[in-house]
């Protein structure tokens, strides 16, 4: 049996030491996507929310379109929130009805609000707001 | 020295500077000047999903639709926007084909505008509200003052 060089050993030692460090880096970046998980699923949509909805709010856009009011960046982020935001625009209606209602119609396609109190907010709200409630989402 | 709402109008609409316009309401989402210029501050006339939108009008955002929505409120188009005796007027403002915004005139001959989600001004000329936000005024149409329709609902199916 061939006894291996010590060059040979140490060429192997450096390669497995070259590999242990490739794979300590890895596993420290699935810690972090892992410990990021929460926030992108849970706590920060709320926070991404509130931000978006302060900045839509914000622009104190003159439009009368509600097209165009939905236009706006930080309104088109909100419906690329996706389905997470539903009891979010809910609650913030339920807070103060504003025209969210572009927002929840292009998330979940429900059309709640009865004709006969088409373009009134409050009701427009309190209209979304059961069909939130029917639906487990608020 | 102007209050942060005057200085915010001022910026939307640079038009108004160092003119006298007033601000006749609060800030407030439920109506827009499409409900205000028919004389009704209670729903939002929108051709979106939900809103206030009479069935046959045309849902696609043109001046053309928001006639056909006036005509149906008693108003005919007319020539000018001068103060004529018993005539309401309003004034459509656009860019291009596109509706923008909709003013009232005021027996005094000054306009009454709803700017969107923001206050309700008096102003006494149109094109101080004429820019990147409005477009210009693009047509005049007219109705009896104290017309039936004034503050009504226009049917819903015409």
């Amino acid at each position: 049996m061939e006894t291996e060089s010590s060059e040979s050993i140490a060429s192997r030692l450096f390669e497995l030491e070259h590999r242990f460090a490739a794979l300590e880096r890895e596993v420290g970046d699935l810690k972090r996507h892992v410990a990021d998980e929460p926030a992108l699923n849970g706590i920060d949509i709320a926070r991404t929310f509130h931000d978006l909805a302060l900045e839509w709010r914000s622009a104190e856009s003159p439009a009368s379109s509600v097209k165009e009011l939905a236009m706006h960046p930080a309104y088109q982020k909100i419906i690329g929130l996706g389905p997470a935001a539903v009891p979010l625009i809910i609650a913030e209606l339920n807070r103060e009805p504003d025209h969210w209602f572009w927002a929840l119609e292009a998330i979940t396609g429900a059309d709640p609000v009865p004709v006969d109190v088409a373009g009134d907010l409050d009701a427009m709200a309190a209209a979304w707001i059961d069909w939130a409630r029917a639906h487990g989402l608020a | 020295m102007a209050s942060p709402e005057v200085e915010l109008l001022e910026r939307l609409f640079p038009g108004l500077r160092g003119h006298p316009f007033v601000r006749t309401s609060p800030p407030t989402p439920c109506y827009n000047c499409t409900a205000w210029a028919n004389g009704s501050a209670e729903r939002w006339w929108d051709p979106s999903k939900g809103y206030f939108w009479p069935k046959g009008i045309p849902r696609d955002g043109t001046i053309d639709a928001y006639t056909k929505l006036f005509e149906l409120c008693g108003f005919k188009r007319c020539p000018t926007g001068e103060v004529e005796s018993a005539v309401e007027k309003i004034a459509i403002y656009g860019d291009g084909f596109v509706f923008k915004h909709v003013a009232r005139q005021l027996e005094n001959g000054n306009w009454t505008s709803k700017l969107g989600r923001l206050a309700d001004i008096e102003h006494r000329e149109l094109d101080w509200l004429s820019g990147e936000a409005y477009g210009v005024v693009v047509l005049y149409m007219s109705r009896a003052r104290r017309h039936p329709l004034a503050g009504k609902l226009p049917p819903i199916t015409p």
